[in-house]
C-alpha cells in the first residue's frame, strides 16, 4: 500500500469550525463516522484513500469540530454536509455512512438524488428496526457502548486499547451528548425517511455486521428493500463497526461495488 | 422556623426485591406492585398527611416516577385531596420537575387551581428533578437546564399575566394565546422553590429570591445556603431564614430508644432511595463532561448521597441512625434530644426557616408515624417556632 499523506483543516459551514481531514486521489468519496466520533487515523481510511479522494469530516458537535447550539436534527447535519461539499466544489461524491453516520448519508441521498454518486451503509441507524431496537446508548457506559460495537473484544481493543484515554473518554461523553441534542426522540431513527428513499437515484450498497448489536439486522433488510437499487451483503463474524472490525473485507466490498462489481 | 411534614408513600413491600435487583426506580417489574395493598397505603398515607393540619404542621409533597420508593405519581392530585381535608395547613408542592414535563401552561393551570381550591395555601415548588426522572419522563437530558429556565419563566408569566392572552414563542415551548383560568389567589404567584444540591443553585435561587431547599447533608447545605446570602448582599438584600429549607429524617420518642428507632425505621428512606441502575443515575449533559470522566475512572459510585460534616460520603446503605445523625441527616431521640439536634444544626448552617419532616420512611407503621407527627407537634415545634419566628408570609413573590 502507498503511503498516503493525510491533510488537515478546519472549514466553515454555517458558521461552525468543522475538522475535515482529506487524503488520496480519485472520485471523491465522502465517509460519515459513527456516533462514537472516529479515531484520527484508521486502517480503513488509509486503504480508501488509495482509489479515492477521501473526506473524513467530524459531524458538528462531534471530535474536533464546534458544537452549533441551535443544531436540532440528523437532517440539519446532512444540509451541513451539503453545504460543505458546494464549498468544496464537489458536484458529485459517493457516500459512506458508518452506523449514525449512515443516517446522514440516507438523508443526503434523499435530498438531492442526483448528486451522489453511489451510497454505501454500514449498520445504519435512521429506520426503526422492525424487529428488535437500536441498542440504547443512555442505558450503558459510554466505555460498554463503543465495545458493544465490535463481536470481537480484541478488535475493540486493537482500535482503543486496554485502557482508553482520558481523552477518547471525554471524546466519548460530548459525542454522546450531541446525539442526544438530535437524535433523542425517537431514538436514532427518523419516522420520514423511510418514505423518502424512493427517490434516492443511485445504486446502494448495505452493509451489515452479522454480529451488530448496536442496530439489529432486521433493519439492514429495511434499508435494502426500501432503496430503489440496493444490495446487502453480511459481513461474517463481525459487529457494528464493519470498517474497523473488518477493514479488508470493507475495503473490498466498496472498490468492486464503485467498479461495478 | 415552620415545619413541613412528608412521606414518600413508600411501597416497601418491595424494597427487598429492589435491593436484591440492585435498583428501586426504572427497571423494577410493577408486577412487584401488589394493588390491594397499595390501596391500603395510599389511604393510609393521606390520612396521616391529613392529621397534621390538626396538630399545626405544614405538609410538603413531593413525587417520582417508575419506582417502589415513591407511589406519588402526581404532587397536584395529591395535593387536591389535601386542599379539601386540611384547612390550615400551607401546602407545599416539592415539586413539579418542570424540565420534564411537556407542557409547562398546564403545570401553571394546576398550581393555580390548587391555589384558588385551597385559599391561597399554595407554595409552589419547580424543580430540575432527580437524573433518574430523566428515563420515565423520556426527556432529553442535553439540554436540561435551558429547557427547566425557560419553563420556569413560561410558568410564572402564564401565573402572573391578567391582561392576556401571551404568545410565547421560545426555544423549547411554543404556545399562541396563554390566558390560564383560573388565575392563582395569591398574587402574583403562589410562593417559588427550588431545590438543590450545589452553591450554583444557591446563587441561581437568590438571584429570583426564591426559597432554596436541599436534603440530607449538612455539608451540601452550608455552602449552597453561604452562597445565596452572598449572592443576595450583592444584589442589595439580606436574606433572612425563610429563605432556606433543609430536610431530614426525625424519629421522636418519649424515650431516647423509642425516637431512635423511629429514625430508625424512618431512614429506610435514606437507604433505598438511590438504589439505581448506575446508568440512570448520570444521563448525557446532566453533569459536566470533566465529572463524568471523573465517575468513570473512579468506577462506580459508592455512597455520594449523603455526606458527613467533613464531606466525606457515608454509606448510605449501611449507616446506623447515630452514623446519619453525625452527617445531619437523622434528628433523633426525645423531643428535647431533637430540639437541641435542630438548634445546633441551625447555629452550624447560619439559620434556616423551614424543617422539612421526614416523619415516615417505609416500615414506620401507622401508629408509630401517628405518634411520631403527634408528638413532635406537641413538643417539638412550639420550640422551633420559637427559635427563628415564622414570618407572616413565609415567602415573597418571585422578583422578575
Amino acid at each position: 500500500m502507498v503511503a498516503v499523506a493525510w491533510t488537515d483543516k478546519h472549514v466553515d459551514v454555517a458558521g461552525v469550525k468543522m475538522h475535515l481531514s482529506r487524503a488520496g486521489k480519485g472520485a471523491p468519496l465522502l465517509v460519515l463516522h459513527h456516533d462514537i466520533g472516529t479515531l484520527e487515523r484508521l486502517p480503513i481510511y488509509d486503504a480508501l484513500a488509495q482509489h479515492f479522494d477521501v473526506l473524513v469530516p467530524h459531524h458538528p458537535g462531534y471530535g474536533k469540530s464546534e458544537r452549533p447550539a441551535w443544531l436540532r436534527s440528523v437532517r440539519d447535519v446532512a444540509v451541513m454536509y451539503r453545504w460543505l461539499l458546494a464549498d468544496l466544489g464537489i458536484s458529485q461524491a459517493s457516500l459512506i455512512g458508518l452506523g449514525f453516520g449512515g443516517w446522514i448519508a440516507a438523508e443526503m441521498a434523499s435530498m438531492a438524488p442526483r448528486d451522489v454518486e453511489r451510497l454505501v451503509l454500514v449498520g445504519a441507524m435512521g429506520l426503526k428496526p422492525p424487529e428488535g431496537d437500536i441498542l440504547d446508548q443512555a442505558l450503558l457506559s459510554y466505555i460498554d457502548y463503543a465495545g458493544a460495537g465490535f463481536h470481537a473484544p480484541k478488535a475493540f481493543v486493537a482500535c482503543y486499547g486496554e485502557e482508553p484515554t482520558t481523552d477518547q473518554l471525554e471524546q466519548w461523553d460530548i459525542c454522546r451528548e450531541m446525539s442526544f441534542r438530535i437524535a433523542w426522540k425517537p431514538y436514532m431513527y427518523s419516522q420520514t425517511l423511510p418514505h423518502l428513499l424512493g427517490g434516492v437515484r443511485v445504486p446502494s450498497l448495505v452493509v451489515w455486521g452479522d454480529d451488530d448489536r448496536v442496530v439489529p439486522l432486521s433493519a439492514g433488510h429495511l434499508w435494502a428493500s426500501r432503496l430503489p437499487d440496493a444490495r446487502l451483503e453480511i459481513v461474517k463474524a463481525c459487529g457494528h463497526c464493519v470498517e474497523m472490525e473488518k477493514p479488508d473485507a470493507f475495503a473490498a466490498l466498496v472498490t468492486s461495488f464503485t467498479d461495478g462489481r | 422556623m415552620r415545619v413541613w411534614y412528608f412521606s414518600e408513600m413508600a411501597y416497601h413491600p418491595a424494597w427487598d426485591e429492589g435491593l436484591s435487583r440492585g435498583s428501586m426506580r426504572v427497571v423494577l417489574p410493577n408486577k412487584n406492585f401488589d394493588p390491594q395493598v397499595g390501596h391500603g397505603l395510599l389511604n393510609r398515607y393521606l390520612d396521616e398527611f391529613a392529621l397534621c393540619d390538626e396538630v399545626g404542621l405544614d405538609i410538603m409533597v413531593n413525587k417520582h416516577h417508575s419506582t417502589a420508593t415513591c407511589l406519588t405519581v402526581s404532587v397536584s392530585m395529591a395535593l387536591a385531596i389535601l386542599a379539601r381535608e386540611t384547612k390550615r395547613a400551607r401546602l407545599l408542592s416539592l415539586g413539579t420537575p418542570i424540565a420534564n414535563r411537556p407542557d409547562p401552561v398546564r403545570v401553571a393551570e394546576e398550581m393555580a387551581w390548587l391555589d384558588v381550591l385551597s385559599g391561597g395555601r399554595l407554595e409552589m415548588g419547580l424543580v430540575k428533578g432527580a437524573p433518574y426522572e430523566i428515563a420515565p419522563a423520556n426527556s432529553n437530558p442535553a439540554n436540561l437546564m435551558r429547557r427547566y429556565w425557560e419553563a420556569h419563566d413560561l410558568i410564572l408569566k402564564a401565573m402572573s399575566t391578567t391582561d392576556g392572552p401571551f404568545n410565547w414563542e421560545g426555544e423549547f415551548f411554543h404556545y399562541r394565546n396563554v390566558n390560564i383560568w383560573p388565575r392563582p389567589l395569591q398574587q402574583p404567584t403562589p410562593p417559588v422553590w427550588m431545590t438543590g444540591l450545589s452553591a450554583d443553585t444557591g446563587r441561581a435561587a437568590a438571584e429570583r429570591g426564591h426559597v432554596i431547599g436541599t436534603l440530607l447533608s449538612g455539608a451540601v447545605a452550608k455552602p449552597m445556603f453561604d452562597t445565596y446570602r452572598k449572592r443576595a448582599q450583592e444584589l442589595g438584600w439580606t436574606a433572612g431564614p425563610d429563605r432556606f429549607a433543609y430536610a431530614a429524617v426525625v424519629g421522636v420518642g418519649d424515650t431516647r430508644e423509642e425516637g431512635y428507632r423511629r429514625a430508625d425505621l424512618a431512614a429506610g428512606y435514606v437507604r433505598t432511595a438511590p438504589v439505581v441502575l448506575e446508568p440512570f443515575t448520570n444521563p448525557p449533559g446532566y453533569n459536566s463532561v470533566g465529572a463524568n470522566v471523573a465517575m468513570l475512572k473512579a468506577g462506580p459510585k459508592r455512597g455520594g448521597f449523603v455526606l458527613d460534616r467533613d464531606g466525606k460520603p457515608v454509606d448510605h446503605r449501611t449507616a446506623t441512625v447515630e452514623q446519619f445523625m453525625a452527617s445531619d441527616t437523622v434528628f433523633a431521640g426525645t423531643p428535647d434530644d431533637v430540639f437541641n439536634q435542630i438548634r445546633d444544626f441551625n447555629d452550624r448552617i447560619g439559620g434556616f426557616g423551614h424543617l422539612l419532616f421526614f416523619g415516615q420512611g417505609g416500615f414506620l407503621d401507622h401508629n408509630d408515624t401517628v405518634a411520631n407527627i403527634t408528638l413532635f407537634a406537641r413538643e417539638v415545634l412550639p420550640r422551633l417556632r420559637e427559635l427563628s419566628p415564622a414570618p407572616a408570609r413565609t415567602a415573597t413573590a418571585a422578583v422578575r
